[in-house]
């Protein structure tokens, strides 16, 4: 009975806190979705833990700018992280700037790495490249559901190509 | 915050970038707004500049409509996702003279908003994929194709490159609205171009829609130029005049066989003061 009143009280005291604006919901689980984010990036792209896609990504994951004739979903994700991590072995994603709203996060990335393998086409030049890029991700159930992004791949072949 | 940083997104694209309504940059942007990525070679700094990106990006692509997908805001900052349609049928955009080519691209962008106006921006357009969409294969004889005769050729008249007439224009064109007296085929054609040439500079005609059927496009258009010579007998006036025009091209295995014209002659009349504007003396 205590116990339930505690609850009751927690809830009561919180529902105040809402009202009074000390407590924001939204900025609750925004928090939960950038940390989400956040991790992603540096367990998947930085570090090249693929086994954790799957935790992070839901199972009907779709990603609407993936390279042509990549597979969808998570498999078509784990490809083209290794296609990039293939390139540039030690690539590594900066997060520039994160801003998450409802179920919506949106970054801002630099990326930079060594050209150390093959990369559309390109062979090895050794040169240290920086790539910007844009994403926008949808969340459900604490998983990436849906994924747009755009990453200056032009200004790539540029710097690899001796005219950046 | 939030409905002010996305309320002034979406003025900027319904009004500015779709409807070339320049007026509203200054309610939109802050005079010393800052684009951390603004195309080479734009102007920096103040309204001038800001309009410069829109005007440059028309230029090229006269029908763009900015659909906005997507906007997440948070504090002071809105992220903007965005699918551009437009046609390749104005200038020339990253070095690729007019295809006449419709393309469909992503563009994203984050910006500040300090009070009531944005301030900073950072953008990321899909431009390798606006690059891969204007250099794609066109299949001759294609409905794509006429678009694309239709594009250079009229493009070889804004540049005022007559000999590329040949490669666009059919020896035997014939022209339905020719001027009285104009020789026959591709010839008369460049004799008639010369007399507007002659008497406006900078004259140039940009395609607002361009329509493609079987073997005809259509295209409906603004032509503007500085009356700095004689026209028709009126000495030149030094004016800018701007004057609509709709046209139609036949194409036939490549080439522009056969064109009509009808030019907004009256409006560009009233324009030069050779005829009064009705109501006005």
């Amino acid at each position: 009975m205590g116990k339930t009143m505690d609850t009751q009280n927690d809830r009561l005291g919180r529902a105040e806190k809402i009202w009074s604006g000390e407590i924001n919901p939204g900025a609750e689980l925004f928090e939960k979705n950038i940390t989400l984010v956040k991790r992603l990036f540096e367990e998947v792209w930085n570090k090249g833990n693929l086994s954790l896609v799957d935790e992070f990504l839901a199972a009907d994951f779709v990603d609407y700018n993936r390279p042509p004739d990549a597979p969808d979903g998570r498999e078509g994700y784990k490809a083209g992280v290794n296609m990039i991590r293939t390139a540039f072995p030690d690539f590594h994603f900066t997060l520039d700037q994160i801003l998450a709203e409802d179920n919506r996060v949106a970054i801002r990335l630099t990326g930079s790495g060594t050209h150390k393998g093959d990369f559309l086409g390109i062979s090895p030049t050794g040169k240290q490249v920086t790539l910007g890029s844009m994403t926008f991700i949808h969340i459900k159930n604490g998983k990436l559901a849906e994924r747009w992004g755009i990453s200056d791949i032009p200004r790539v072949i540029q710097q690899l190509q001796g005219k950046g | 915050m939030s409905d002010i940083a996305k309320t002034l997104y979406r003025t900027f694209v319904e009004e500015v970038i779709n409807k070339a309504n320049y007026d509203l940059i200054p309610e939109i942007f802050s005079e010393d707004y800052l684009d951390h990525n603004a195309p080479p070679g734009a102007p920096v700094g103040g309204f001038e500049a800001i309009r410069a990106v829109p005007i440059m990006f028309r230029g090229a692509f006269p029908d763009v409509h900015f659909v906005i997908e997507d906007m997440v805001n948070q504090g002071d900052w809105v992220a903007t996702r965005v699918t551009g349609n437009a046609t390749h049928i104005g200038r020339p955009f990253m070095g690729i003279e007019p295809t006449g080519l419709r393309v469909s691209w992503s563009s994203m962008g984050f910006f500040r908003v300090a009070n009531g106006r944005i301030v900073e921006h950072h953008g990321q357009p899909d431009l390798g994929a606006l690059h891969t969409q204007l250099t794609r294969k066109i299949e001759p004889g294609s409905i794509e194709h006429n678009r694309f005769i239709v594009s250079r050729y009229v493009y070889a008249t804004n540049i005022g490159e007559l000999d590329l007439f040949d490669e666009y224009v059919d020896p035997n064109f014939v022209d339905h609205n020719a001027l009285p007296g104009q020789r026959p085929g591709v010839d008369g054609l460049k004799d008639a171009y010369r007399m507007f040439s002659s008497a406006f500079s900078d004259l140039w005609y940009t395609f607002e829609d361009l329509i493609a059927e079987g073997d005809k496009v259509v295209g409906r258009g603004v032509i503007e130029g500085k009356h700095t010579g004689a026209f028709m007998g009126i000495p030149a006036t030094n004016k800018v005049i701007r004057w609509t025009g709709t046209r139609i091209f036949r194409i036939v295995n490549g080439k522009v066989t056969e064109g009509w014209i009808d030019l907004d002659m009256f409006g560009m009349m009233m324009q030069l003061g050779a005829i009064p504007i009705p109501g006005q003396s």
